[in-house]
C-alpha cells in the first residue's frame, strides 16, 4: 500500500468512518491505534524487521518517563542518544558500515517519530510547564508517534495539539460541511500525487534524457530550464497532495493536522518560502534550534551591533540541518550548505539594504510589486537550482553540469529567473483578480458550488489515469527521508 | 485503554450547509462530468482528427472468409489520429501496395520480393515514405545495377483479412510469379504472435490468439441497448464492454497516445515491462504460452523458407524491433530477466537452419537516440521516420555482403547519422 494511492485512502476512509461510530475518546483511540498497527502490519515484512524501531520507541519512551519524574539532570543524555540512535538507524553514510545493522529494518516515518519523541523529551525537562509535565501514557505516546496519518511524512503535529483533539471529552464537530470540504481536500490531493505529479515527473525525466542526448546547444539548454523547472513544482505536487491527503483523513478522525503548505511559490524572498514550504519541519527546527541557538550566542556576545548578525548564523545553522535532515549522503550537506546559505545570504540583503537605505525606504522598498515579483522569481529559481542536490547522485549532478557550458548554464538561470518572475507575478495578479468575484457568502471561486466542479474534474481525471490508463504515480519523495 | 488526559474541546465553526444543497451538488457534478467527457472527447477530436475514406472498399473488412487482404483495384485513405499525414492506399490488380502494376522483370534487373506485415506495407505512413519505395533507388545506387523492390506484403488481421505469415505461405504460387531474384521477408514480434498453424487452430490460446471483434459487435447490433446492457451484466462482462467502449472513444486514444509520447525512455521501458503478457517475448525465460507460440511461428517459417529453397529462390529475413524493444536497445540496459535480443536470435537461428539468410540490424539501433520517438506511441506501427530507419539499417546491411548480388560496389556510407532521413 503506497502512501497516496488509492488504497491507503480507502484505508483511512474506513478507518474515519469506524471513528465516528462512537464520539467516545477512548473508542476513538482504540480505532486510530488498530488502524495504525494495521498500517505498519501491512508496510513492515516481518515482526523482527520492526525491532530496531520499537526499541527505538522503548528507549524515547522511557527517558520521557523518567525526565517527567523530575529525573531531567540526571537524564540530559538522553537527547544526544536518541540523536545518535536516529543517525545510527538511517545508516547515515559516514558512519562505518561494520558499526550498522546487517539486516533489513523498518525505517518508514523514523525521521517524523524522532522529531516527535525529541520534542516530547525536550518538553518534559526541567524548565517544561506543568502542562508538558504531565505524565503520558504509553497507549498516547503511541498513538501520537506512531499515528498512520502523519508516520510516513508528518506533518510534525506538537504533543498538545494532538492530545487537544484526540483526547478531548467532546471532539472536534464533523458536519456535513466540514465532510464534503475534507472529501474536496481528498481529491486534490490524490489529483496532485497521482496526476499532477506523475506529469511533472515526466517532464524532469525527459529534460534530463534531453539534456544528455546529441543535440544542439538550445536544444540542451531547453531541456536544462524543463528539467529544473520542473522538479520544484513535481515535489511541491507530491509532498502537499500527500499532506492534503493525510491532513483531509485526520481531519475525518476528528484531528486537525496542521498545514506543512502555504503556496510556497508566492514567497518574495527565500526566508519567506522557508516559511510556506514544509512549514512544520521549520517551525520545529527553529523552536529547537533557532531560538535556544540565538539565546546562546547571545549571552555570550553583548556586542548590540552584532546582535542582527548572530540572527544570521543561527539561520544558517537551522536550515543547514533542515538540509542535511533530507538524506543520508554527502549531496544533502551541499543541500543544507546551499539552504542555509540561501537563507544567511537573504538576512544581510535585508540587513545591508536597511542599513543602507534607512528602514522606512527599505520597508518601501520591500513592498514594491516588481520588488516583490523579482525577488519571487529568484527565490523560485535558487530553489530550483539546489534541488539537483536534493534528488540527484554527484554521478548524475556531474552529468546535469558538463552537459552545458558555464555560460549557457548562466543563461539557463537568467531564463528561469525572469520566466519565473513574469509568471509567478501572472498567475498572483490573475488569482487576486479572480478571488474579486464575490457573491453574497464570499468568493464565488471557494463556493461550495465551485468545490464540487473543481472535486469532480479532479477525480474524474484521477480516475481515467490512475484506474482506466493504469498509469501509475512516482511514491512519496518524503516517504525516503 | 487508560486515558489519563482531559482535555476541553476547541470550538470550531461548521459551516452551515443548505436543504437544497442535497439537490444542487450532485446536479454540479453530474453536469460537470458530462460538461467533461463532452468537451474531452470534441476537443480530441478536434486536435486529433481521424479519417477514413473508403476504408470498407479497400480492405476486406467484412470478408467473412477471412481470407482476402484487401480487394484488387481499389483506392482510399486513412488518417490515423496518432498521424497529421491523410495516407492513400492504393492497391493494384493484383491487391498490393506496390506502387503500380507487376511487369514482367527486364533483363538485367534484380528483383526483391518483400513479404511481411503492416510494417512492410508502411502501415500509416505514405507508400513513398516507405522503406519498400525508398529501397531500390539506393539499393541502385550502391550495388551499381538496376533493382527493383516489389512489396507483397500485407496488411494484417486486423484489417479483416489473413495472417500475413499464412497468407504468404498458402499464396507463394504469387510470390514466385513476381520472379524474384531474392525474397526479403520482414519479420516482427507481432509475427510470432499471430502464427497460427493448423495445430493451433485446436490450441487451447485460439481464442486468445485469434481475437475476431465481428462476432462480438454483429450479435450486439441486434440487441437494443436496454438488452445488451442486462445481458453483460448477467455474463459479468459488463466491466468489460465498458472498459472496451471507453478505449473506442478518442479521449482514450489522445490520453493514451500523451501519456506514452511524455513518457522518457526509462519509464516507458519500465511502464511498458509492467505488462506482463505484452513483455513475454522481451524475456530471457518467456512463459509456456510464449513457447507454443514460437513453436507455431517456427512451423510457418520452415515452411516459407521450404518453399523458397524449392523453387530455387534466396530467401533473406530481416527481424524489425517494436517500440519498447528499440528503446531498450538504444538504452543499452535493461532489468534482469529481459533480453530485446532473444526473439531476434532464435528467429535467425531457426532461419538459418532451415536453410536461409539473416540479416541483422538491430544491434543498429544502439546508435540511435530514442528511438521509440520514430513510431506512433499507440498504434506501434513506426511512422516515416521509423521506416527511414529500417531503410537505413536494410540497405546498410544488405550490401555489405550478406548477399553477393547485392554487395556495394564501393563501402556503404550509411549512416548511423541520427535524423538522416
Amino acid at each position: 500500500m503506497d502512501s497516496a494511492s488509492l488504497q491507503f485512502v480507502l484505508f483511512g476512509l474506513i478507518a474515519a468512518a469506524l471513528s465516528n461510530l462512537s464520539a467516545s475518546r477512548v473508542w476513538r483511540s482504540n480505532v486510530l491505534l488498530l488502524a495504525t498497527l494495521t498500517f505498519v502490519a501491512m508496510l513492515a515484512r516481518s515482526a523482527l524487521a520492526l525491532i530496531p524501531l520499537a526499541a527505538f520507541l522503548l528507549f524515547g519512551y522511557g527517558a520521557i518517563a523518567l525526565r517527567q519524574r523530575g529525573w531531567s539532570r540526571g537524564t540530559a543524555w538522553s537527547i544526544p542518544v536518541v540523536i545518535f540512535a536516529y543517525v545510527w538507524l538511517k545508516k547515515y553514510s559516514f558512519l562505518p558500515d561494520q558499526f550498522l545493522l546487517h539486516f533489513p529494518y523498518f525505517t518508514l516515518g523514523l525521521s517524523y517519530i524522532f522529531f516527535r519523541v525529541l520534542h516530547l523529551l525536550i518538553e518534559a525537562g526541567e524548565n517544561a510547564g506543568p502542562e508538558e509535565q504531565r505524565h503520558i501514557g504509553f497507549v498516547p505516546y503511541l498513538l501520537y508517534t506512531m499515528n498512520f496519518t502523519t508516520l510516513i511524512s508528518g506533518p510534525i503535529q506538537r504533543y498538545d495539539e494532538f492530545r487537544r483533539d484526540q483526547f478531548a471529552v467532546l471532539p472536534l464537530p464533523l458536519g456535513r460541511a466540514t465532510i464534503g470540504l475534507q472529501l474536496e481536500r481528498l481529491i486534490r490531493g490524490f489529483f496532485k500525487v497521482n496526476v499532477l505529479a506523475m506529469l511533472l515527473h515526466m517532464m524532469q525525466e525527459n529534460g534530463l534524457e534531453q539534456l544528455t542526448q546529441p543535440v544542439p546547444v538550445e536544444l540542451k539548454m531547453l531541456a536544462a530550464i524543463q528539467m529544473t523547472v520542473a522538479y520544484p513544482l513535481f515535489l511541491y505536487a507530491n509532498f502537499s497532495g500527500y499532506i492534503d491527503i493525510v491532513i483531509a483523513l485526520a481531519r475525518l478522525m476528528r484531528i486537525q493536522l496542521p498545514e506543512n503548505f502555504d503556496r510556497p511559490f508566492s514567497a518574495s524572498s527565500f526566508l519567506d518560502f522557508w516559511n510556506r514550504w514544509h512549514i512544520t519541519l521549520s517551525k520545529w527546527l527553529k523552536t529547537y534550534v533557532y531560538n535556544p541557538l540565538l539565546m546562546v550566542l547571545m549571552r555570550r556576545i553583548s556586542s548590540p551591533s552584532m546582535e542582527p548578525f548572530l540572527g544570521v548564523i543561527c539561520f544558517f545553522v537551522t536550515f543547514f540541518l533542515i538540509g542535511v535532515w533530507h538524506g543520508r549522503t554527502s549531496e544533502y550537506i551541499v543541500f543544507g550548505i546551499l539552504q542555509g546559505g540561501g537563507v544567511a545570504i537573504n538576512k544581510i540583503w535585508q540587513l545591508s539594504l536597511a542599513r543602507i537605505l534607512g528602514r522606512k525606504a527599505y520597508k518601501d522598498l520591500a513592498k514594491n510589486a516588481i520588488y516583490i515579483a523579482f525577488g519571487r522569481g529568484m527565490t523560485f529559481s535558487w530553489f530550483a537550482f539546489t534541488m539537483f542536490w536534493f534528488w540527484a547522485n554527484w554521478k548524475q549532478i556531474g552529468t546535469i553540469f558538463s552537459a552545458i557550458a558555464v555560460a549557457p548554464w548562466f543563461v539557463v538561470w537568467l531564463v528561469m529567473w525572469f520566466g519565473a518572475t513574469a509568471v509567478l507575478a501572472t498567475w498572483e495578479l490573475l488569482r487576486t483578480e479572480l478571488l474579486k468575484i464575490r457573491t453574497a457568502e464570499g468568493s464565488a471561486l471557494t463556493s461550495r458550488y465551485a468545490l464540487v466542479v473543481y472535486a469532480t474534474t479532479m477525480a474524474m481525471i484521477a480516475l481515467v489515469v490512475t484506474v482506466v490508463l493504469n498509469q501509475p504515480a512516482p511514491g512519496i519523495v518524503y516517504k525516503a527521508f | 485503554m487508560a486515558q489519563t488526559d482531559r482535555t476541553e474541546p476547541r470550538v470550531v465553526k461548521e459551516t452551515k450547509s443548505r436543504r437544497r444543497d442535497w439537490v444542487l451538488l450532485p446536479a454540479v457534478s453530474i453536469l460537470t462530468i458530462c460538461l467533461l467527457a463532452i468537451s474531452a472527447e470534441l476537443l480530441s477530436r478536434w486536435l486529433y482528427p481521424s479519417t477514413q475514406i473508403g476504408i470498407q472498399d479497400c480492405f476486406a473488412m467484412n470478408d467473412p472468409t477471412g481470407d482476402v487482404a484487401v480487394k484488387p483495384n481499389s483506392v482510399c485513405w486513412e488518417q490515423i489520429p496518432e498521424s497529421t499525414l491523410k495516407v492513400e492506399y492504393r492497391f493494384n490488380r493484383r491487391g498490393h501496395r506496390a506502387g503500380g502494376e507487376l511487369s514482367p522483370k527486364p533483363p538485367g534487373t534484380y528483383r526483391i520480393v518483400l513479404i511481411g506485415s503492416s510494417v512492410t506495407q508502411g502501415l500509416s505512413v505514405p507508400r513513398e515514405k516507405t522503406f519498400a519505395a525508398l529501397l531500390p533507388e539506393e539499393l541502385s545506387i550502391e550495388t551499381g545495377r538496376k533493382i527493383e523492390v516489389y512489396n507483397e506484403a500485407t496488411g494484417g488481421k486486423f484489417r479483416g483479412g489473413p495472417f500475413p505469415t499464412q497468407n504468404s505461405a498458402q499464396h507463394f504460387d504469387e510470390v514466385l510469379a513476381a520472379q524474384p531474384d531474392l525474397i526479403l521477408w520482414v519479420i516482427t514480434p507481432t509475427d510470432v504472435t499471430n502464427a497460427q498453424s493448423n495445430e493451433n487452430v485446436d490450441s487451447p490460446y485460439r481464442d486468445a490468439l485469434q481475437e475476431d471483434p465481428r462476432s462480438e459487435t454483429s450479435s450486439a447490433k441486434s440487441r437494443s441497448f436496454w438488452g445488451n446492457l442486462t445481458a453483460s451484466i448477467a455474463k459479468g462482462t459488463f466491466g468489460e464492454r465498458l472498459k472496451s467502449r471507453w478505449e473506442e472513444t478518442r479521449t482514450s486514444i489522445v490520453l493514451k497516445h500523451i501519456l506514452i509520447a511524455s513518457e522518457s525512455q526509462d519509464e516507458y521501458i519500465k511502464s511498458y515491462l509492467r505488462n506482463e503478457d505484452d513483455a513475454n517475448f522481451l524475456k530471457t525465460k518467456p512463459d509456456a504460452k510464449w513457447q507454443i507460440q514460437l513453436q507455431y511461428f517456427d512451423d510457418e517459417l520452415a515452411e516459407i523458407t521450404k518453399l523458397a529453397r524449392n523453387a530455387g529462390v534466396n530467401l533473406v529475413a530481416v527481424f524489425v524491433p517494436n517500440r519498447p524493444q528499440a528503446a531498450m536497445i538504444s538504452k543499452g540496459d535493461w532489468p534482469a530477466g529481459y533480453d530485446p535480443f532473444r526473439l531476434e536470435h532464435e528467429i535467425r537461428d531457426s532461419v538459418v537452419d532451415h536453410g536461409g539468410h539473416f540479416i541483422d540490424i538491430l544491434p543498429d539501433f544502439r546508435g540511435i537516440p530514442s528511438p521509440e520517438r520514430d513510431y506512433f506511441p499507440l498504434d506501434g506501427h513506426p511512422n516515416t521516420g521509423g521506416q527511414a530507419i529500417i531503410f537505413r539499417f536494410l540497405v546498410k546491411e544488405l550490401t555489405n555482403g550478406t548477399v553477393p548480388e547485392l554487395k556495394a560496389s564501393t563501402p556503404p556510407e550509411i549512416a548511423m547519422q541520427p535524423g538522416k532521413k
